[in-house]
């Protein structure tokens, strides 16, 4: 837009529409395909510049009619409902964790449907998970996400796409490829060249199709997804709503202001505090399934504690290799080889060299306090619980959560 | 001449481009900014425009290279080379246009171009060529089960590497004080620290000339990467302690310039040096708790996508550092496999002749040259000058040394790569057994082919030869352990060789003396032996009860025929062709190792049980 290219710049923001609005009405398959997206965007630039002609606002609509509805879906939301069964095991059921990180209660209505031996009609009265082996008329099968998941490109809405970005990653591992003739498109992926539908709408209920991003001990890893489904979502709101006000405004006033106003509210976001329980500082790769630091919400929540990260509030703080940290509150501080943490003017460092099982702690290293390295794994200062170690979920829940 | 000036600009920042893309391989940050810096000199000096075109290219790059960065998973440092590139040239196009600094340009261009001069190894090789050859390998510390050769398919005499010091015709030295007269020091996988007194003294050395060549391997294994990291620090560069997998989760391909080759699993390197090797793949991280302290070997987000250098080379006074990280290749049994044999030849020549910042220090001189006010003439003498001066530089860093191959009798192999390497090749197990099986030793000649065909000799295998038809045994093991065996040993050593191709790693019992056998046979077969199967014999099968023992399975009696081998009769058959070795008196024990790839069994052992008193 600032660059004069409003014809190429609405055309795209017009070629999403099919997107933005999938959640609400039902949309065929093809125009939600990166091929039908740029079908869309050659229609649109030929017709945008057939109509300058006529003097016809065609850019001005599309870009206005573009934002309008994406402040109106950043204002939408669902219901997610949690799932009731005794046979679960602890960690993969469903709604505990939701709860905490969207602040709603949910109705204990879902249900998950996996591993059946033959087709069954199910009819869903909550949110319907399904996963592998799910033979319903919801599903056409199994899909297997390539790895690394962080590489697929998500199909959705901006608003859903941005909360895969911030998440990192769409987690699922082998789940159902879902049919979504009658109902509405929420978001999905593109692998192989197909469009593989993962979230849609039937009647008011959402259906998912693999359970385990909303699980409880995954779920903290998708929490940005999560918060934005069921509408608590407040930095996606923001940047978006901030997003669509710019998109408005440059159309009449083209000012560079426009590009910095957008990154700086997304920078500002980042650091806005949200309460939690384990903190994690360093180098994020957005993976659940890692035993290094980042593990430790899982590793917990399948102990059957019901914790989420944050940045605020927190009781455990797990510093990452190589990277250093300063207390704010916890009780329990994890380090990882490398690691360091000052506390009170002293500086705990973990040492790199691998010592086994020691001071029972599991792949325990010794900790350096002040340049000085003592014997120990686990020390305890001021009441905070210092351990260091190259494995931080091979340990204890004891040690890690004493609370 | 204008045009040749812009021919010969385009070439240099193209050759500074590739050094730029070598920095950012090796982390090496401080070079990434000199590199780009120049660069953008050249592109200053290339772009006579004045108009802001240079800077809007350059957010161009940068707010694309910002979008990949932030929104993907992709954190490379590459990203970034060109709107760094573009920036500076645009401040440099500034400068050169407001106050008229060409010549401050055209010196800061010498200056970093010295830059690349000092960074190329060709220094050090041109060097290296009038010191008399002597190779020596020091051994510091044991690496893991890695003893003296011994005569057997075993994982000991696998992982030995008596054969890559034969081939560099090497000398084992006790202590660094025989290093004096040595022109080339190997160091492969130390697991015993260095002192700082040996530091000292290895970077003496170096330094007044000697070349240290250094194999490491993946995932700071028996904390080899701990012990050399010290040493290697004293040189600016740094082992990584990660393993660099493909995406499939295993080891990939090692790549030159010109050239791809097969390889195992690989650490990488980075630092102020020279890549010679590089591999596209993901870097995962040493587990301490985990066995051969791998991760969990599959792609993941944990994993960083990246070209790593694996193959890495620095100069250091007169002398240089060649590394690469990847010592199983060679280890005794696979450096018959021709990538293995292709790599050892660029290592025992410096990693290759071919370095991009030494063409990219002739090429801005002759670009330094054209851009001076000097008359046409001397232009084109001094240009000429300077490439007959580099052709000179690179014909002297050529060296085409080759293996030291007369302590071994050899047999010379040509033909398809693909037949001998990876996870799909039919000859792979016989090719690794080769430096027991086969009394002369594969070398391979020229380049891999692509009609699935091998030369060995004057054989000529073709993948056909190994269509071995597939059997399916639909009988449970619970009744083929008690029924008499089927068909010959021929038919079993012949099955043996056709199904080669599993994976090389042997237990301490080695193959099995069926496969040992087998694998002799052909490649005797291949010195015109005719030997192909059989000078294995059984004896007449004896019926024994026996109790049977398997994981995860309930032990049961039954009768089992027991043919003992004669050529060693600690060997036995049981039943339908289960190779199996008495490890006591009454116990034999049966690995699924030691089978053909059709009679494949969880491993189990049989307990000879007393004569029932019944009946008597």
């Amino acid at each position: 837009m600032l660059c004069g290219r409003r014809s190429e710049a609405a055309s795209y923001l017009g070629s999403q529409l099919p997107l933005l609005i999938s959640p609400l009405i039902t949309i065929p398959l093809f125009l939600l395909h990166p091929i039908g997206s740029l079908f869309i965007y050659g229609v649109l630039i030929m017709c945008c510049h057939g109509l300058r002609r006529y003097k016809f606002p065609a850019e001005g609509m599309l870009t206005i009619t573009y934002a309008c509805l994406l402040i109106s879906l950043t204002f939408t939301s669902w219901q997610l409902s949690s799932v009731e069964s005794s046979s679960i095991p602890t960690g993969y059921g469903i709604g505990n964790a939701i709860k905490k990180l969207t602040g709603k209660n949910t109705l204990s209505n879902g249900k998950i449907v996996y591993d059946n031996d033959s087709y069954r009609e199910v009819v869903n009265k909550g949110t319907l998970y399904l996963d592998h082996d799910a033979k319903c008329q919801w599903d056409s099968g199994n899909f297997s996400q390539n790895r690394p998941w962080g590489h697929n490109l998500p199909i959705g809405s901006e608003i859903f796409r941005k909360a895969i970005l911030q998440d990192g990653t769409w987690i699922s591992n082998l789940g159902a490829s879902l049919t979504c003739s009658n109902s509405n498109f929420i978001g999905g992926l593109f692998q192989d060249n197909e469009l593989i539908p993962l979230i849609i709408k039937h009647d008011g209920e959402l259906i998912f199709g693999d359970s385990d991003a909303v699980i409880d001990c995954l779920a903290p890893y998708q929490k940005h997804l999560i918060s934005y489904l069921a509408g608590t979502n407040n930095k996606i709101r923001c940047f978006h709503v901030g997003c669509a006000i710019c998109l408005i405004l440059v159309y009449f006033w083209a000012s560079p202001i426009f590009i910095i106003l957008p990154c700086l509210v997304n920078f500002i976001t980042v650091y806005l505090p949200y309460q939690g329980d384990v903190r994690y500082i360093g180098k994020s790769h957005k993976w659940a399934h890692t035993e290094l630091g980042e593990g430790i919400v899982r590793v917990l929540q399948q102990h059957g504690v019901n914790v989420v990260f944050g940045n605020s509030g927190t009781r455990v703080l797990v510093v990452g290799t190589d990277y250093s940290a300063s207390l704010s509150g916890e009780k329990v501080v994890i380090l990882e080889p490398g690691a360091e943490i000052i506390i009170d003017g002293v500086q705990y460092c973990a040492e790199i060299t691998p010592l086994g099982q020691h001071d029972g702690v599991k792949d325990a290293r010794r900790i350096i306090v002040d340049g000085v390295i003592s014997n120990s794994s686990i020390l305890y200062k001021d009441g905070v619980r210092i351990i260091a170690t190259g494995t931080p979920t091979a340990q204890e829940k004891e040690l890690i959560w004493p609370f | 001449m204008a045009i040749l000036k812009r021919i010969l600009l385009s070439f240099a920042i193209f050759c500074v481009l590739i050094c730029c893309i070598n920095d950012a391989v090796q982390h090496s940050l401080i070079s990434l900014f000199f590199d780009t810096l120049l660069v953008g000199c050249l592109i200053a000096l290339l772009n006579s425009r004045k108009s802001f075109f240079l800077l809007k290219i350059g957010f161009f790059f940068g707010g694309i290279s910002s979008v990949i960065f932030f929104t993907t998973s992709i954190k490379s440092v590459l990203l970034f080379i060109p709107f760094l590139i573009v920036v500076f040239a645009f401040l440099l196009q500034c400068l050169y246009n407001l106050h008229n600094a060409r010549r401050y340009i055209l010196c800061l261009i010498a200056s970093l171009s010295m830059f690349c001069a000092i960074r190329s190894f060709w220094g050090h090789q041109i060097f290296s060529r009038f010191i008399p050859d002597k190779i020596a390998v020091l051994e510091q510390g044991k690496w893991g089960n890695a003893l003296s050769y011994e005569d057997k398919l075993s994982i000991t005499s696998q992982y030995s590497y008596n054969l890559l010091h034969n081939f560099i015709g090497a000398n084992k030295i006790e202590s660094l004080h025989d290093i004096s007269d040595c022109s080339e020091l190997w160091i492969v996988t130390p697991t015993k620290p260095f002192t700082n007194e040996q530091i000292e003294q290895i970077s003496n050395w170096v330094r007044k000339g000697g070349r240290l060549v250094i194999i490491t391997d993946h995932t700071d294994l028996f904390g080899h990467t701990s012990a050399i990291n010290p040493l290697l620090q004293r040189f600016g560069i740094r082992a990584q302690k990660n393993v660099i997998l493909d995406s499939s989760g295993n080891g990939g391909t090692f790549s030159s310039y010109f050239e791809n080759f097969r390889g195992l699993s690989s650490n990488s390197f980075i630092g102020f040096g020279e890549t010679w090797l590089h591999q596209l793949g993901y870097s995962e991280r040493t587990d301490y708790s985990k066995r051969s302290f791998f991760s969990d070997n599959q792609i993941s987000d944990e994993e960083i996508a990246d070209c790593h250098s694996i193959g890495l080379r620095v100069n250091h006074g007169f002398g240089g550092v060649v590394l690469f990280g990847d010592s199983t290749l060679l280890a005794n049994f696979a450096l018959a496999r021709p990538s293995a044999q292709a790599i050892l030849r660029k290592l025992i020549n410096g990693g290759g002749c071919f370095s991009c910042y030494g063409i990219a220090f002739f090429a801005c001189l002759v670009c330094l040259l054209s851009c001076t006010k000097v008359s046409t003439k001397l232009k084109i003498i001094g240009q000429t000058f300077i490439a007959v001066l580099g052709v000179t530089c690179f014909s002297l860093a050529y060296t085409n040394k080759q293996l030291s191959l007369d302590k071994i009798q050899i047999i010379k192999v040509s033909g398809d790569w693909s037949l001998v390497e990876g996870n799909q090749g039919h000859l792979l197990t016989l090719f690794s057994a080769a430096y027991v099986s086969s009394p002369v030793f594969p070398i391979w000649e020229g380049v891999s082919g692509s009609d699935r065909t091998v030369t060995i000799g004057n054989s000529v295998i073709t993948e056909d030869d190994f269509r071995f038809p597939k059997k399916v045994k639909n009988v449970p093991f619970i009744q083929r352990i008690t029924l008499s065996p089927s068909g010959n040993i021929s038919n079993q050593l012949a099955e043996c060789i056709a199904t080669s191709g599993f994976s090389s790693f042997w237990f301490d019992e080695g193959v099995g003396l069926l496969r040992e056998q087998a694998y002799k046979s052909f490649w005797l077969s291949l010195q015109g032996n005719d030997n192909r199967v059989c000078s294995l014999s059984v004896e007449e099968p004896s019926y024994v009860n026996m109790l049977v023992k398997m994981r995860e399975r309930e032990p049961f009696e039954a009768e089992v025929p027991i043919m003992r081998i004669k050529e060693d009769s600690q060997w036995v058959v049981l039943g339908d062709w289960f190779v199996g070795k008495y490890i006591s008196s009454d116990t034999i024990l049966v690995r699924d190792i030691w089978q053909t790839t059709s009679n494949s069994v969880p491993d189990f052992y049989c307990r000879v049980l007393p004569p029932s008193s019944e009946g008597k």
